[in-house]
């Protein structure tokens, strides 16, 4: 139906009425994208969202991202030296493959493939030639080829990337698909327009619309400005729906240099002062950063909830309040989830869930189940909707209980992750104002606020300290924010969370010997920070997925920095070590072997510990004997376990008797 | 003192032969002004010493542990001696908790008689000998009162900690956790049958519309890549696996001041000790957290429980107090757990611009709520070591309480605040001039828009679906699901899975068929009539308040038509006459919504009658005229109809 309104429209107009076309266009397709599904999604509006789900307005906000890449002869010169040194930066083995600029925009867009899959996989991308050959687009255009519909990234077109990027493959396939034509009269207004159509069309909202151009040339229609023009005021259309557009100019042999000011700095809308700061970069500075391959996840600034902070009543009884929104800072980044495919398809599946009685099988609904737990022999039955109640105690919001010294939180107080708070002036005016104020004061004064949190409607509530914190720049670096302002909120543990553990008073060292592990100390410091550490184990799984889907025989590298370099350490503070090792240790002592040669060692020195250490022998002959004396249940699960261990014996599970049945079995085949 | 010899004896008959409690103890209640017989004490330490029974003592004051003087805290003199055989090992005991105490401290100051002074040197040397310990009241009122969860015996894991090359045998305890008491994971039973516990079948099936079940040995693991499966089997998976060994690495020290709590990452903090028995080690161990304490630097650690688990990383911050030498460890973020969102310096807008006056008064209000030294004595406040979870001790109420009155409603209380309520009260009473004067200086502005919300979500529960399976678990609770107000997008929640097989999943009303919805939600019988009658009425209000025009008129009047109808039938009137005084009285503040109350009358959609049905208590002629009757004149001061409307809301709701 859209595509038909986008017809029937006469396209052919003159470009001075475009705008307003367009314009009209656009408010025609979203009012029809509202009416149909107005009753299912209520209505898309932001309002509404709202107000059904407070705190988490966006539902989805995905970018879109379009290359636009030119293909003229040029693009299949070899690449001036600049780019060349630029781009080997990154691609040291393949120095000799990309030769063209043409493979080069198409590595690029592979890595920006592959990163998006790993950051944000929801994303839509695709990727427009033209100068092309061959023709593949919804009007007929000459020279203007759609490689890629914008859609998730997938393998297959990272394969297919690939292959355009490969020095072998890449002429035939290129000449195969679509081919570039020698022809000049190609018009950059009618691939715009292509853009611009692609986006409308597309089933998802987008948040973000962006234009890559890649492009050899500086001034595409020099010869010919009718279509100059037109592609200028298209391209301010496309601005004015919120389309970005971006340049990426690309120098081969021939063409040295890319001068924004010829016609760029009208489609781009650039300022003369951007223009000088544009003109003057080096052309591959962000091209550079599109073939870097980051294996990185993104996350969008979206609030967890937004909610009242609450600094209680004044004598009339109103309540001082003023809107924070909390924002998550840290949160583990998930794995990649575990699917399960159909082996016969590779197709995603479903889980169904049900309940059912076990005697009838009979399949339950959920007003037939209830809760129970059992106490005292007695069975004790609650409603779902009473153990919600029991979970609720106050409205979402933070409570002000009063102030607190800083030095009043102890290292060990701490139980999960927390968040961050900033105000909101949405809900209430003047939020800002007074939050900056708390801010300042308790910054001043080394004081932490003490709240009652209650996050969402159904959550106790848990007591935070919200944790003043200033804005820090980096010295050296103005541009680099360490730290916003605002309040972390930091969560405290409840008295019952607290264990009560074994004191540990070893004899302390005297003065002189703690020197010596200063030493150590001072020759091993370094400034910790948190981004320093990528995830191993992460990491790994990522390119190993990569790997798998594009048929790879190795994935990318990596290198994990949690491994300390021993080597290294020692080199350092070897000296101290050894110091150490003789004023603490006995001359012979070998340190951090196991357990058993230490137990040993114990029983050597006649030292402490009665508890049965039993050497691994010992054990055995004891759980024969005592299988033979069918008293195999007195024995404790570690020993029975060890036992099967060592006689490599597999039982059925993990419960006792299934270790006692395989070891009867056992020793019932060696008689 | 006699009661203790009939505790004593009585304890000794009932624990006689019997195994398995881990210690005799006798509670006594005391005010210390009873007579004794000094003879017979020795007498009765002795016995009491034989049986190994400790004696706790709980009395008003214990003299030397208050104020000098004796007396801050008086005492019923008439308080009976109540005395309570208490075994440890019993962790059902619930029910005959003493909590609600008639013991009041705080009343009015009263020397302690020469009886009560010996009555304390006393009491005093039985806990002694004993090894029992005085309790006040107000210590008693704060263990007593608190339902303990079950004690959690600490259980050590061991590495061996690498330092170049210096390598320490270590043991980690859990020292803080979130307590989650395991007897709070409820089983799920059959309603009708609460003896039986529910199955539960979890199948596969395709994700098409043939929606064929797979055996679970056509299934095999993979992974998303874009749109891309990749299946990956379990072999290969595990061949992929991140290889790493157990363990317990120092990778290098840092500035303890660079530790920034907003980054402290994981659910545990654990507690750090050298392993009992190498006496060297633990010197050598002893060594490093005194350098590190004086130095102040704390230790950054790669930590692998075992070969099979993802390495972490964490830090270890040296702890020494006068008879405990440890360190504390807490997990770390890698690099992709940061989100480094952004915020704008506060000071940039103009409007955020603080001046003295403003300041000066929020100095004042720290100043009067610095809980530092508030609590009594000058100790610091709500110090999270008493401070109990309100939500477990609230749990183990309400068990309590079914357990012991099955039929009776819940009563929920115990929030923070009552628990500590004479404190916050001072603290309150305290700042509320403050407040008035940061009220005028600030002038806070609200813009009314959760007000709107909150009415309509608490009232209607409508959105409890979906904030339950966020509250499943803090972690990642900003992850997109597939929100959404229509029902179908609930298929998450297991409800409407059992019910997936049946049709659409439904359990909330969506605005897109609401009629079906409707008639599909009332033959299910779940939830209640009660609640899909008032999701029934929110749509209903919904359609004729979003409606352009009288765009959805119709389909409002068409599920009016339908409530009126199932009301009918399911003899409750008075959910839909409700809605439809509420609907004439909306038509009279609101513009446009005289159309639809105009549709109502053309189409005589009464109110319901006692004709139609029993339960109705409105005559025919009540009902005729309620329609006839003009509806009140407009309100024409546009500003004020919102609110009003609100206020009307919530009349409706409360009738509801």
């Amino acid at each position: 139906m859209l595509l038909r309104i986008l017809d029937a429209i006469p396209y052919f107009e003159t470009y001075l009425n475009s705008k307003h076309n367009f314009i009209e266009q656009l408010i025609v397709l979203s009012m029809s994208l509202l009416d149909q599904n107005w009753g299912g999604l209520d209505s898309n509006d932001e309002e509404a969202l709202d107000d059904n789900y407070q705190g988490r307005q966006i539902l989805t906000s995905r970018d879109g991202t379009l290359m636009l890449i030119e293909c003229a002869q040029e693009m299949f010169e070899s690449l001036s030296k600049t780019m060349k040194s630029n781009a080997s930066i990154d691609d040291n083995d393949d120095e000799s493959e990309l030769k063209t600029g043409f493979q080069l925009v198409m590595r690029a867009c592979q890595s920006f493939y592959q990163s998006k899959i790993i950051s944000n996989d929801k994303d839509l991308s695709g990727i427009i030639l033209y100068g092309t050959e061959k023709n593949k687009n919804t009007f007929d255009f000459n020279h203007i080829y759609i490689l890629h519909e914008l859609a998730q990234p997938s393998a297959d077109r990272i394969i297919q990337l690939e292959n355009l990027s490969n020095k072998d493959t890449y002429k035939k396939s290129f000449n195969d698909l679509f081919g570039s034509t020698p022809s000049k009269g190609y018009s950059l207004n009618e691939a715009l327009w292509t853009c611009s159509n692609l986006f409308a069309n597309s089933p998802q909202r987008l948040t973000i619309k962006r234009v890559f151009i890649f492009t050899c040339n500086d001034q595409p229609h020099a010869t010919n400005l009718t279509l100059e023009r037109q592609a200028k005021q298209r391209a301010k259309d496309l601005n004015d729906v919120g389309i970005q557009v971006e340049v990426f100019p690309i120098l081969t042999e021939t063409k040295i240099k890319f001068d924004y000011k010829k016609f760029f700095q009208d489609v781009l809308m650039l300022s003369d002062d951007e223009l000088e700061v544009r003109n003057n970069q080096t052309p591959t500075g962000r091209l550079d950063e599109l073939l870097k391959l980051v294996y990185s996840k993104e996350h969008k600034k979206r609030a967890y909830c937004t909610v009242p902070l609450s600094l209680g009543k004044s004598t009339d009884g109103t309540p001082l309040q003023l809107s924070v929104s909390v924002f998550n800072m840290v949160r583990p980044c998930p794995k990649p989830t575990k699917i399960k495919l159909d082996m016969k398809t590779n197709m995603e599946t479903k889980l169904v869930t049900k309940h059912y009685l076990p005697e009838t099988a009979e399949i339950l609904m959920p007003s037939d189940i209830q809760y129970g737990v059992d106490v005292s022999n007695r069975r004790v039955l609650f409603d779902a909707d009473e153990i919600k109640a029991i979970k609720k105690f106050t409205d979402p919001g933070f409570q002000i209980l009063g102030f607190k010294n800083l030095s009043c939180l102890l290292p060990h107080h701490y139980v999960k992750p927390g968040h961050f708070i900033y105000p909101d002036e949405k809900y209430i005016e003047g939020s800002s104002c007074l939050f900056n104020a708390l801010l300042k004061r308790c910054l001043e004064k080394n004081m932490f606020i003490l709240c009652q949190f209650t996050a969402r409607r159904n959550t106790p509530p848990r007591l935070v300290a919200l944790i003043p914190q200033a804005e820090e720049i980096n010295k050296k670096d103005p541009n680099d924010r360490l730290a916003s302002n605002g309040f972390h909120v930091y969560y405290l543990p409840y008295a019952d969370d607290m264990r009560t553990l074994p004191k540990n008073d070893s004899p302390r060292l005297p003065d002189d010997k703690v020197d010596l592990f200063k030493n150590v100390i001072r020759n091993l410091k370094f400034k910790y920070r948190p981004e320093r550490f990528e995830n191993p184990a992460l990491q790994t799984l990522w390119r190993n997925i990569e790997a798998t889907a594009l048929n790879k025989d190795q994935p990318e590298e990596f290198t994990d920095l949690t491994i300390p370099n021993i080597e290294n350490q020692n080199k350092k503070v070897a000296e101290y070590v050894d110091e150490i090792k003789q004023t603490i240790f006995p001359p012979d002592y070998v340190m951090g072997v196991t357990k058993r040669t230490a137990a040993k060692r114990k029983t050597d020195t006649g030292a402490t510990s009665t508890s049965a250490k039993k050497t691994k022998a010992d054990g055995d002959v004891d759980v024969e004997a005592a299988a033979r004396n069918n008293s195999l249940t007195k024995l404790t699960v570690p020993i029975l376990k060890e036992y099967c261990k060592e006689k490599n014996l597999k039982a059925s599970g993990t419960r006792k008797q299934d270790l006692i049945d395989v070891i009867q079995k056992h020793i019932g085949i060696d008689e | 003192v006699d009661a203790i010899v009939v505790a004593a004896d009585h304890l000794r008959r009932e624990t006689e032969g019997k195994h398995g409690f881990a210690a005799k103890r006798v509670m006594l209640f005391s005010n210390a002004a009873t007579t004794f017989n000094d003879h017979s004490l020795k007498t009765i330490l002795d016995s009491l010493r034989r049986q190994d029974i400790i004696v706790d003592a709980i009395g008003p004051t214990w003299g030397q542990q208050d104020e000098e003087d004796d007396n801050e805290e008086n005492n019923h003199p008439g308080a009976p001696m109540d005395m309570n055989g208490h075994e440890n090992g019993d962790e059902n005991s619930d029910a005959n908790r003493p909590t609600t105490n008639g013991h009041q401290h705080r009343t009015p100051k009263k020397p302690l008689t020469q009886q009560q002074q010996t009555g304390i040197r006393v009491i005093g040397e039985i806990v002694n000998t004993t090894d029992g310990t005085l309790f006040t009241f107000r210590e008693a009122l704060t263990i007593l009162s608190v339902h303990q969860a079950k004690l959690v015996k600490p259980t050590a894991t061991k590495y061996i900690m690498q330092l170049a090359d210096l390598k320490l045998h270590i043991c980690t305890y859990i020292q803080v956790k979130d307590n989650k008491p395991a007897i709070f994971r409820l089983k799920k039973v059959y309603a009708r049958d609460p003896t039986t516990e529910i199955k539960v079948d979890r199948g596969r099936y395709t994700k098409d519309e043939q929606d064929q079940e797979i055996e679970k040995e056509e299934l095999t693991d993979g992974f998303r890549y874009g749109t891309t499966f990749v299946p990956i089997n379990k072999e290969t998976l595990d061949e992929m696996k991140y290889q790493s060994e157990k363990c317990f690495a120092i990778i290098a020290f840092s500035d303890a001041n660079m530790m920034r709590r907003s980054i402290y990452l994981g659910d545990t903090v654990y507690e750090v000790i050298s392993e009992p028995g190498f006496e060297e080690e633990a010197q050598a161990f002893a060594g490093l957290v005194q350098a590190m304490y004086e130095t102040n630097t704390v230790a950054i650690v790669r930590k692998c429980f075992s070969e099979r688990s993802a390495p972490e990383i964490g830090f270890l911050r040296p702890h020494i107090a006068h008879d405990h030498i440890c360190m504390y460890y807490i997990k770390l973020p890698f690099a992709e757990d940061l989100r480094e969102f952004e915020f704008d310096n506060l000071d940039i807008t103009k409007r955020n611009q603080l001046n003295e006056e403003q300041l000066k008064c929020i100095d004042n209000l720290i100043t009067t709520m610095d809980l530092t030294h508030a609590d009594r004595g000058g100790d610091e406040a709500f110090r999270p070591e008493v401070v109990f979870n309100p939500y477990v001790q609230r749990m183990f109420q309400s068990i309590a309480r079914r357990a012991v009155t099955p039929d009776e409603p819940l009563s929920l209380s115990n929030t923070i605040m009552e628990m500590n309520e004479t404190l916050l009260r001072s603290v309150a009473s305290k700042s509320k001039r403050v407040l008035n004067t940061i009220y005028e200086k600030f002038g806070l502005r609200d813009t009314d828009r959760r007000q709107k919300i909150t009415t309509g979500d608490a009232l209607f529960g409508n959105i409890d679906s979906s904030t339950k399976r966020r509250l499943d678990e803090n972690e990642n609770v900003e992850e997109p699901t597939a929100d959404s107000t229509a029902a179908p997008a609930d298929s998450g929640s297991f409800e409407s899975q059992a019910a997936a097989k049946k049709k659409a999943a439904l359990r909330n009303i969506g605005t897109l068929t609401p009629v079906e919805d409707f008639k599909l939600l009332i033959e299910q019988g779940s939830p209640s009539f009660s609640e899909v009658s008032k999701q029934m009425c929110n749509i209903i209000l919904e359609l004729v308040h979003n409606s352009h025009a009288d765009a959805l008129f119709e389909k409002a009047f068409q599920c009016l038509q339908c409530l009126r109808e199932t009301c009918i039938n399911k003899l409750e009137p008075k959910v839909f006459n409700d809605l439809e005084i509420l609907l004439k009285r909306q038509a009279s503040t609101m513009d446009g919504r005289k159309d639809f109350w105009q549709k109502i009358i053309d189409e005589k959609f009464s109110l319901i009658t006692s004709e139609e049905c029993v339960e109705s208590n409105v005559i025919p002629v009540e009902a005729n005229k309620f329609l006839e009757e003009e509806t009140p004149v407009e309100n024409i001061n546009n500003a004020g109809t919102t609110n009003e409307q609100d206020g009307d809301d919530e009349d409706l709701f409360d009738l509801i």
